[in-house]
């Protein structure tokens, strides 16, 4: 008996380190293929700029870094890691590893607050969950799943999912299917287009993308749908007091103090059109230090043209003159909280 | 609970911690740990249906009992009878229920009668016809006489609940299992590490054989009226291996984690796609079913004895039984009787016991007339699983029908339109060669990675490929096809 888990053991034990190599050896994987090009261009651009907006598709297509540095007066030079669908996770994983970056020139990072599903069970199954679960997100996001309120099946199935992929990650299992997308991704990636208009993906009305169009389509059948957002941003904007998620809370402190230490400023900012349970999440994560880095643009007691026809695009996203308007109202807003 | 989950990779060391070094000195307490265990993992699905395991359990430990005890033949039969009613009752009930009343209506339909069965909403037990058929074995053996009574109640449950066959097989008989709940177990090192070896090929069998095969048989199937002939004739073969790889995976599997407690399971395949004849491919295929219809259906119908209509009668039997036993839908039927049809030229001609041992037996590669046989039997398994994967007959014969016209795009046009990367077929394609050429040099042993004579090292490097194969190919916890028969 003793001998037969010995040798278990030890094959376990040289399998771990087998699969360890690719780790070793190969440069960091990211299984978001648009974080992955953009990645891919800034190693390339080196110290080019200095400015970076991360977050979800409203980041992608809603922020213009050169109008953006216009606006600043050219101090800044701004790059947009924007990309549609990522997760909370995803973009803790992204501001961390360009705080800790060497060769980049990093000196603000703008990152879009509230992190959607920061703690769900998106894409963890996929790639895109391989390559940024770590044992703190793992603490993090058991933490909410055993606060929450939802059934203990629930509890339970959310569990084997998180604790599957922490030791996926942990052990590196998954890292030859990431090696291998690498090496297929390698040659496929179109990381030059991102040069031209420094990772800002405008949407312009007469766009030929089939996906966009069916979504503008969409927008322009619900006439209230407009009128709904504004609403339900407005109630959360009123309201005054929200319960506290103290574990969102302490990942952002965190996330301030590392970037801190490298003297970077981190700001976090809450974009326009979202849903009213978005912003519920955004107001729970309420401290003084990372209240008086946030930039609201969601408000439309102060920003009403966000939530106007005229600059949307479909009814999550502004078009691209919607996108002159948030990018200016960005700039606008840092220049004040950097004055103050 | 699958066995390509996360919950089985913890449940199985507790398990055989608590097996080895907690109970080790007490087979009585071993077995109720089996019990408790094989509960658990049933449980796992939907704890509701452990109701039936232990009521079936019941019925068949007390008739058991009851059969002991007298030697009346009508009472014995009617103790025979209860079983056979109450265990196909349960069948009847969760399994064909909704078939019989939906055919009923068809076929009244048919002479212009109207007719509203109600169907129920019922869940499918998982692997109700496996541990149903165990229990069957057991009390038509005791019937027989061929096997004493079990007065050891939780010998008889882990029998029936022993949870590395429960739900898929290999469908044990009593005479072979059950004696072995009554022994002192001892672990056996060699028993083990082989266990082992069984349960890394199955895993390779089922992980990357038949996961990456379903990505393709599902797209091809899911659009089967728009593909050409030649991609048809591929979701064939590609179901083929797929279902092979997830079900004789699971038996090694099953197999492999049995040895690991001291347990030594029937074997359930043997190189079927070796076979080079359809006789021979269900002396192969599935062993421990169709072994259970030869000996508890055949043979009480006359078996090979009688004029050849009775022959006939039972060959169809045992075949259509057979595909019925696998799920209430006419394909399952349709695909029993395709392969009785393929069966019945070899009983007539009396070639059905020509190929009893294996393929090129005294050298390493098969002869031409060999390997023509194999692929003449393959191809014909290959049209008859287009049957068994099909949602309905008219389905299954549009897909064959379009398969052997061969008109169409390209393969690549297909593949892009399918949105399935070229690229990953040719690493599929690899593994399934790998496959055969494993299993060909093993064909003389149980399993195709059982004592391999290369030097340790050289092992230990397989075993680690393998390994990595796997968790390269592992992409979470896809379920067993036999699980819903």
């Amino acid at each position: 008996m003793k001998k037969f888990i010995q040798k278990i053991l030890l094959l376990l034990l040289l399998f771990f380190v087998i699969i360890q190599i690719p780790k070793w050896v190969l440069p960091p994987f990211w299984g978001n293929e648009i974080y992955d090009a953009k990645l891919h261009y800034l190693e390339q651009a080196k110290r080019k700029y200095n400015t970076f907006f991360i977050g979800t598709s409203r980041v992608n297509n809603g922020i213009d870094p050169e109008l953006f540095d216009v606006e600043l007066g050219k101090k800044t030079k701004t790059f947009n890691l924007g990309a549609p669908g990522s997760s909370g996770l995803e973009n803790i994983e992204l501001a961390k590893h360009l705080i800790e970056h060497k060769t980049l020139d990093v000196q603000n990072i703008f990152i879009e607050l509230p992190l959607l599903e920061l703690h769900g069970d998106k894409n963890l199954a996929s790639l895109r969950g391989r390559y940024y679960y770590d044992f703190g997100m793992y603490v993090f996001s058991m933490k909410n799943i055993f606060e929450d309120d939802k059934s203990l099946k629930n509890k339970f199935n959310k569990w084997r999912t998180h604790t599957t992929l922490l030791i996926k990650n942990t052990f590196s299992l998954g890292i030859f299917d990431d090696a291998l997308e690498r090496t297929i991704h390698g040659q496929k990636r179109n990381s030059e287009k991102y040069k031209v208009k420094r990772g800002y993906n405008p949407l312009y009305l007469n766009t030929k993308n089939k996906e966009a169009l069916k979504r503008r389509a969409t927008f322009l059948k619900d006439k209230s749908i407009l009128k709904k957002r504004r609403q339900g941003a407005n109630k959360v904007f009123k309201r005054a007091k929200y319960p506290k998620d103290e574990f969102a809370i302490e990942v952002f402190e965190e996330l301030i103090d590392m970037a801190a230490e490298q003297d970077i400023n981190l700001y976090f900012v809450l974009y326009p059109k979202a849903a009213e349970s978005i912003y519920i999440k955004s107001r729970q994560i309420n401290s003084p230090k990372i209240n008086k880095r946030i930039i609201n643009l969601a408000n439309p007691a102060k920003y009403n043209n966000f939530y106007k026809k005229e600059y949307s695009f479909d009814r999550a996203h502004l078009n691209d003159k919607g996108a002159k308007l948030l990018t200016k109202a960005c700039a606008r807003a840092y220049k004040k909280m950097r004055e103050e | 609970m699958l066995f390509n989950s996360l919950e089985f990779y913890l449940f199985l060391p507790a398990v055989f911690l608590l097996y080895w070094f907690v109970f080790q000195k007490d087979v009585k307490i071993q077995n109720v740990l089996i019990v408790a265990a094989s509960y658990l993992f049933y449980g796992w699905w939907d704890w509701r249906f452990l109701s039936l395991i232990i009521s079936s359990s019941f019925l068949d430990y007390g008739l058991g009992v009851q059969l002991g005890k007298t030697e009346h033949t009508g009472r014995r039969k009617l103790l025979l009878w209860v079983s056979m009613l109450v265990n196909l009752g349960f069948l009847g009930v969760f399994k064909y229920y909704n078939f019989f009343a939906d055919s009923f209506a068809d076929l009244l339909q048919t002479f212009g009668m109207n007719a509203d069965f109600t169907t129920l909403n019922i869940l499918l037990p998982v692997g109700i016809s496996f541990y149903t058929f165990q229990t069957m074995s057991y009390t038509i053996d005791v019937y027989r006489r061929k096997l004493e009574p079990t007065k050891d109640i939780f010998a008889f449950f882990a029998f029936v609940s022993f949870f590395p066959q429960l739900v898929a097989g290999p469908i044990e008989r009593a005479k072979n299992l059950l004696p072995q709940f009554y022994t002192q177990r001892n672990f056996d090192y060699n028993k083990a590490i082989d266990g082992m070896r069984q349960i890394l090929w199955g895993f390779f069998k089922k992980v990357v054989i038949a996961d990456s095969c379903a990505i393709y048989v599902n797209a091809i199937f899911a659009d089967s009226a728009e593909l050409s002939g030649g991609i048809l004739l591929l979701g064939a073969i590609l179901f083929a291996f797929q279902i092979y790889g997830d079900f004789s995976g699971y038996s090694d599997i099953a197999i492999g984690t049995a040895r690991l407690f001291g347990f030594n399971l029937m074997r359930n395949f043997a190189y079927p796609y070796f076979s080079r004849d359809i006789a021979e491919f269900w002396r192969r295929w599935h062993i421990s079913l169709s072994s259970w219809f030869k000996d508890y259906l055949y043979i009480p119908l006359g078996g090979s004895r009688g004029g050849q209509w009775m022959q006939l009668r039972n060959v169809f039997a045992i075949f259509l039984v057979s595909g019925f036993w696998h799920g209430a839908n006419w394909t399952f039927i349709v695909w029993g009787g395709l392969n009785a049809l393929y069966f019945v030229p070899q009983m007539l001609l009396k070639t059905n016991r020509n190929n009893l041992g294996i393929a090129a037996q005294n050298s390493m590669l098969p002869s031409i007339k060999e390997v023509l046989q194999i692929l003449l039997t393959f191809f014909l398994t290959c049209v008859a699983w287009v049957f068994f994967r099909a949602a309905s007959v008219s389905d299954a014969l549009e897909y064959l029908v379009n398969m052997f016209t061969l008109t169409g795009d390209g393969f690549r046009a297909y593949m892009d339109a399918l949105k399935l990367s070229g690229e990953n077929l040719k690493g599929l394609g690899g593994f399934i060669l790998l496959l055969i050429v494993i299993e060909w040099i093993q064909r003389k042993k149980e399993h195709g990675l059982e004592h391999l004579k290369w030097a340790q090292p050289l092992r230990w490097i397989v075993y680690l490929l393998l390994l990595v194969i796997i968790l390269y190919h592992f992409g979470g916890s896809s379920t067993f096809i036999y699980f819903q028969f």
